[in-house]
């Protein structure tokens, strides 16, 4: 059964094919959250508020139209927002770039290291901005298929990812790695 | 070389994701706060006829056991803002039991900021038979994901919850004023409660 029969069942009330909704989508929306939140407990809050809301606004969906990237948009928002509330507490974010320790860049590093330079880096970004590289990077999403994914002009999303990638390169050149990206 | 490119960031967010795996609880918390809610809506008559057999069942209980209410195994002395240790393994979610009230006003605030979680209780009865909620969903109770730490502050109003201690999840209000919190050390009961403070995420 496709996602669209499993849709329209959901909006008959049917939480048996939601629950197959949520067992085909759950597992990339956690790793989208992940990505932005690299906190496992407030990942799982965000694909918990994302399913619900889908839930309660699927009456409303065109079950024609592809659940994923509505599912994906509904996830990153959250994931955003509770990244956003996790920085009011007062937890590491872009604002501490000015404390990351200077980098001895003599030392060649592992590929572990590299890793988890690069983690760090995009914790910093603002998290409307590492989601974007979430999508780009690790979900590997075109650009139209972002703007798709996010509702918003493609140009937009060039834009701000082409920002993202010099604040990237920026949190990592702090961090004594040089960043080289395409512009694709 | 301290060199890195796109394919470094790639792995680099791929590196655990790959292996992360939804927590058997998740599902059981999206489905008490979609579809049950969704029944509950379409058919009021049946959550206020599960609520007054709730109800009997938690009344029973009182008068069975002198408790409100299955949740904290180990009584505690009424004592305000005090913590007792509740035995282990009683950690099954909750469910918002308030018959013929309106939405329950409880709010439970999780301040990272000063390691503490500040609770919120209004009477409002709670029942637990397997189910837990997010603190920002009226109607419900929660799971909080805050790592509160900090030292018991047994004056009433605002408990500090023992370092260390990872909240997952809370249960069982009763008229005595008791919560009991899952923590990752087990359950831990606050007697006497009581604090208006708004949740804002």
């Amino acid at each position: 059964m496709n996602d669209s029969e499993l849709i329209r069942q959901c909006q008959r009330g049917d939480g048996a094919a939601f629950r197959r909704l949520y067992e085909r989508h759950v597992h990339l929306a956690l790793r989208t959250a992940y990505g932005v939140l690299r906190d496992r407990a407030l990942a799982e809050d965000a694909v918990q508020e994302a399913f619900v809301r889908a839930f309660n606004h699927i009456a409303k969906f065109d079950a024609e139209r592809s659940f994923g990237p509505w599912l994906t948009r509904i996830v990153v928002n959250e994931a955003i927002r509770l990244s956003q509330w996790r920085t009011k507490g007062g937890e590491p974010t872009a604002d501490h770039l000015e404390q990351v320790s200077p980098a001895n860049t003599e030392r060649e590093i592992t590929q572990s290291e590299r890793r988890r330079l690069l983690q760090e880096s995009v914790a910093d970004l603002p998290p409307e901005l590492g989601a974007l590289v979430v999508l780009k990077y690790f979900r590997d999403l075109s650009d139209p298929e972002i703007a798709q994914t996010m509702e918003c002009p493609v140009g937009t999303v060039k834009s701000r990812l082409a920002r993202a990638r010099t604040m990237l390169r920026e949190a990592c050149s702090l961090r004594g790695l040089t960043l080289t990206l395409e512009e694709r | 070389m301290r060199k890195a490119d796109d394919q470094d960031l790639r792995d680099a967010l791929s590196e655990e994701v790959e292996l992360l795996e939804p927590s058997d609880e998740l599902w059981n918390k999206i489905y008490n706060r979609s579809v049950v809610q969704q029944e509950k809506r379409r058919k009021p008559w049946l959550t206020g006829a599960l609520a007054m057999g709730a109800a009997a069942a938690v009344a029973a209980i009182f008068l069975f056991n002198g408790q409100m209410g299955p949740a904290p195994r180990s009584p505690g002395t009424g004592d305000p803002g005090r913590v007792t240790e509740v035995a282990p393994g009683d950690n099954g979610p909750v469910t918002l039991l308030s018959p013929g009230a309106d939405p329950p006003s409880t709010r439970f605030a999780p301040d990272p900021s000063e390691g503490r979680l500040t609770l919120t209780y209004n009477h409002t009865m709670y029942w637990h038979n397997g189910k837990s909620v997010r603190p920002d969903e009226l109607g419900d109770l929660l799971t909080l994901t805050t790592r509160d730490a900090g030292t018991p502050a047994p004056n009433g109003h605002t408990t500090t919850l023992p370092a260390g201690k990872e909240v997952r999840a809370i249960k069982g209000a009763d008229p005595a004023r008791r919560i009991a919190v899952q923590t990752d050390q087990g359950w831990l009961a606050f007697d006497n409660i009581l604090q208006p403070l708004p949740y804002n995420p």
